[in-house]
């Protein structure tokens, strides 16, 4: 994989009332092409600064950003105007223009670009709205949309100079779980078909989990953690990127601590993933090494394509080590609790 | 009541009317052509917008406030000089036409700016997300975006001129206000002052209704 988009040390303050209010700091962050990148962090951890850098509607303080490998703070008006057409964007709040249809909202940068014929747009307008299902709206208003597909109208729109990168500041922030869902599902196929790299913001771990590769954690102007999903997800090791994890979860984890104290024997969570996770595992181990357990609480779920299970055991019998070490060879996470 | 009706000046009354159509048709044209690129800097410029340059912004809003505070009559005399070298004459239709639109351009740039404040800068940001540059940001966004506010500005500041029009009749603008000065006040003639009230008020009537309908023609909201 190459390296699509490239934060170097970059900082941005925002001048407030004579006062410096620092958003970011020494960012460093690298995202390959044809990948889905999630930042996450609380309400004004920067996420919205952060991602709106890429794109220069704010400038950084210090750093270099390079899309493509070209420091973008160093583009002239049209070099900044060429790369805006190459990075799609959509919002929170969908912004399209009111004042134009669903075909004519999707045919705006296209007209803006310049560099297309009247029958080329035409043609190219319909092809997207096909594409997000949406041919049959193409001369209503915005206003007469629902969210959805409002946000469709947005991806069309941001798809239409065929950019590289797609940035999706809280893309289904505004929507129902069942619309985020369709969304989010969307934009998965849009990266497998077009191999669009895709940036997105958000403050809910599941879209994280449904959508993305790689995960960034910010907080308070850091990246305080970042990796693969699966991991992070799995073993979060920041406390903020815990307390997401856990509320998606709806872990309570103080009770995780003191709900089992009176529970007798070793307290061991075991993590499987990818195809161990639906293997007889847990029964064969136990039998072997004559053990007693009990499942204390667990989860099996997908994290995007990779399957995975979590399961937090109370052991009793004369070879527990024996047997983590087992688990350990066929590939589990072990982690002794107690 | 026949006899009544016959003493009125009809002839008059309606040469009045045209003189004030004709006014109000001059003087709203010169005050769009002045005001809406005057609105559209003084948005463009203000604290945070596309274009910032306090200074520039203060200066004009700074005039702005001026030629909106001085009273109207005022106005009209301090701009009688100005006006006799602009258009050779201060009186008549003609002479009348510069201070009207001196008293109205402020007026109606200011609804201008108020009306592109209220697009959402989100829009703005979509749009320079795009790659759009300030010209296509202004005429192809904001612009459209803002068009139902800015015919409602146009509205109100073409009902502000109906009253401005009665008024420089009293200094000889001619129109239905020199009329009523006349006929009504001079010669207390309340009939022919009636009708050129109820005559004001229809066209303001006329000219709201066509506003109100002009702005839901373009309201996608
Ligand atoms: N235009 C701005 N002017 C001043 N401060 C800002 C501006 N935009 C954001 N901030 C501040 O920067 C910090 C990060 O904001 P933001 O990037 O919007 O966070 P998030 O998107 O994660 O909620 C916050 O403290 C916020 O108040
Ligand atoms: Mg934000």
């Amino acid at each position: 994989m190459s390296t699509i988009l490239e934060f170097q040390n970059v900082s941005k303050h925002y001048r407030v009332r004579q006062q410096d209010v620092a958003a970011l700091h020494d960012i460093d962050l690298t995202v390959e092409a044809g990948e889905i990148f999630g930042i996450i962090g609380q309400s004004g951890a920067g996420k919205s600064t952060l991602i709106r850098l890429v794109n220069l509607l704010e400038r950084p303080n210090a750093g270099r950003i390079l899309v493509d490998g070209q420091d973008v703070t160093q583009l002239d008006e049209l070099g900044l105007r060429t790369l805006r057409r190459g990075v799609g964007m959509i919002f929170q709040h969908f912004n399209l223009l009111s004042s134009r249809t669903v075909a004519q909202n999707v045919a705006f940068p296209l007209r803006i670009a310049g560099l297309w014929s009247e029958d080329e747009i035409r043609s190219r307008v319909a092809a997207l709205l096909d594409r997000v299902g949406l041919s049959e709206h193409a001369s209503k208003y915005p206003a007469q949309l629902s969210g959805g597909q409002k946000q469709r109208v947005g991806i069309a729109r941001a798809l239409a100079t065929q950019p590289r990168i797609l940035l999706c500041d809280e893309a289904t922030s505004a929507l129902d779980p069942q619309t985020t869902q369709s969304v989010l599902r969307l934009l998965d196929e849009i990266n497998q078909e077009l191999n669009l790299t895709i940036v997105l913001i958000t403050h809910e771990m599941n879209v994280i989990r449904t959508l993305c590769d790689r995960v960034a954690v910010l907080d308070e102007g850091r990246v305080v953690e970042s990796g693969e999903v699966v991991d992070v997800f799995l073993h979060p090791g920041h406390p903020v990127s815990r307390r997401f994890v856990f509320e998606s979860e709806d872990v309570d984890e103080e009770l995780l601590q003191t709900a089992f104290e009176h529970v007798d024997g070793r307290l061991i969570r075991l993590t499987f993933r990818g195809d161990t996770t639906y293997e007889p595992l847990l029964g064969r181990v136990m039998r072997e090494h004559e053990l007693d357990f009990s499942i204390l609480s667990g989860r099996i779920d997908r994290i995007k394509n990779t399957p995975y299970g979590q399961l937090l055991l109370g052991l009793n019998g004369e070879h527990i080590s024996e047997a983590l070490d087992h688990f350990r060879h066929a590939g589990l996470t072990v982690e002794e609790l107690r | 009541m026949m006899e009544l009706i016959a003493a009125i000046p009809w002839p008059e009354i309606g040469e009045a009317s045209l003189d004030t159509l004709v006014m109000l048709a001059v003087s709203m044209l010169f005050t769009l052509i002045l005001g809406l690129p005057l609105g559209i800097l003084l948005f463009l410029t203000g604290k945070r917008q596309l274009m910032e340059q306090t200074a520039v912004y203060n200066v004009m809003s700074f005039v702005i406030n001026i030629l909106r505070s001085v009273p109207f009559i005022i106005l009209l005399i301090v701009m009688m000089p100005v006006t006799e070298i602009i258009i050779g004459t201060s009186l008549g239709v003609q002479g009348s036409i510069p201070p009207l639109v001196v008293g109205a351009a402020p007026f109606f740039a200011r609804l201008v700016e108020t009306a592109l404040r209220e697009v959402d800068r989100g829009i703005i940001e979509a749009t320079q997300a795009m790659g759009a540059s300030k010209r296509q940001i202004v005429f192809g966004a904001l612009i459209p975006e803002a068009l139902p506010g800015i015919i409602a500005a146009a509205t109100v500041t073409v009902i502000a001129l109906v009253s401005y029009t009665a008024l420089s009749g009293v200094i000889g603008g001619g129109g239905l206000g020199d009329l009523a000065v006349r006929y009504g006040y001079h010669r207390h003639q309340n009939d022919v002052l009636v009708v050129t009230v109820v005559l004001l008020l229809l066209l303001v009537q006329f000219l709201q209704m066509l506003g109100d309908k002009l702005v839901l023609r373009f309201s996608r909201r």
